[in-house]
């Protein structure tokens, strides 16, 4: 009884999903139509490009860019993520006991943990790998953490995006939430992350040039001039939404798990470049 | 009746009526005040259930609690309009903003 009550509730729960595939454009549709935006709108950019934000549309601002990068400001924090990367917890074992493929995992991240139903990010296999060891979990957002991480995106610099599209209902549920995310607007000044980064990309907010969401999920961390240290995603995610007057979200919570998880498809076909500089 | 018992009486019939509506007042003003304040915390909390939540309304409230401490009541009262204001505007935006789909220019 209990049996067929379950593969009753599975095909229904299939038929559903189904369903939703059919109401609601699904992620690839998305990703195609999010993309050729972009690239109609600055059909002069080759789509390798996006991966440098606002770099890639500025060109006075790329110069600066590029004179920056050539001694970065980050080599020196990417030194110590290495050093954090091989030093070993109190129990011996190194970070490689949870990435056996060593630090070049960006490729493998995001991703939806049909396990935990949940989308999990690389920061957060990096503290999961710390608690697995008895370790305490690092903060998300700067120091050891946005370390460890800008040298792991280091290691990967070149991986071609490749998240896996939704294959279930939660995993496009979730999909779903960080596309309903993007789109909303929020906060006391009534902005959307596509106000800003697909309907106004490239013109100026101030001074700066407001960058194609494209590349947004490409280059981090980023150590920021204006922080004057790296940062994670989820700390610009947290940012951006202070600057429009809403109240931020956890780092690393569900939301901007969900957030980075569909502006990570958004990028698929793109090669990740983290760490990288910003103003 | 010497002019200094006669002014001695009229100082304390004064004080006498004064003092207590003052109080009475003060106590009034704290009491809209507070009223206020649990109001915006009200309307915040809606807000941020569903994730509508702005980035000031927390100060707003600590702000006029701040005040309520000073006695500055108008202040207080005033403050905790705006994080009500801020809570009810903030949920309805939220409740706005459901079921979105790519806009025009993304199609």
């Amino acid at each position: 009884m209990n049996k067929s009550i379950s593969i009753l509730a599975g095909t229904i729960s299939f038929a559903l999903f189904l369903i939703s595939l059919i109401g609601i454009a699904g992620p690839q549709e998305d990703t195609a139509k999010f993309q050729q935006y972009f690239f109609n709108r600055f059909p002069n950019v080759p789509k390798s490009e996006f991966i440098n934000g606002s770099y890639a549309i500025d060109k006075i601002g790329r110069e600066n860019w590029e004179a920056i990068e050539e001694f970065p400001p980050y080599e020196l924090l990417v030194d110590i993520g290495k050093e954090l990367w091989e030093t070993p917890f109190a129990n011996g074992k190194t970070y490689t006991s949870c990435f056996p493929e060593g630090p070049a995992q960006r490729k493998n991240y995001p991703y939806w943990d049909n396990k935990r139903n949940m989308v999990v990010t690389m920061e957060l296999a990096i503290n999961d790998c710390r608690i697995a060891n008895g370790e305490k979990p690092l903060k998300y957002g700067k120091g050891q953490l946005a370390q460890i991480s800008a040298y792991m995106s280091f290691a990967s610099r070149g991986q071609t995006i490749k998240v896996p599209l939704p294959n279930s209902p939660k995993a496009l549920a979730a999909y779903e939430d960080g596309k309903q995310f993007w789109l909303q607007r929020r906060g006391q000044l009534n902005f959307s992350c596509a106000n800003c980064h697909a309907q106004n990309a490239g013109r100026r907010l101030r001074s700066n040039i407001l960058s194609p969401a494209i590349g947004h999920a490409t280059s981090f961390p980023v150590y920021r001039s204006k922080w004057g240290n790296l940062g994670t995603l989820h700390r610009r995610f947290s940012g951006c939404n202070a600057q429009v007057r809403a109240k931020p979200f956890k780092l690393q919570g569900e939301k901007y798990r969900n957030l980075e998880y569909f502006l990570t498809i958004m990028a698929n076909g793109l090669t990740f470049n983290g760490p990288s500089s910003r103003p | 009746m010497k002019l200094d018992n006669f002014l001695a009486i009229m100082l304390v019939t004064i004080l006498g009526i004064v003092t207590p509506a003052y109080s009475g007042s003060t106590a009034m003003q704290a009491n809209i005040a507070n009223k206020a304040i649990q109001q915006a915390k009200v309307a915040q909390n809606k807000a941020a259930l569903i994730g509508g939540e702005w980035r000031d309304t927390e100060k707003l409230i600590q702000a006029s609690q701040d005040a309520v401490q000073k006695g500055d009541f108008t202040l207080a009262i005033s403050l905790a309009t705006q994080a009500q204001q801020q809570g009810i505007l903030g949920y309805k935006q939220a409740v706005q903003q459901k079921n979105l789909k790519f806009p025009v220019y993304l199609q």
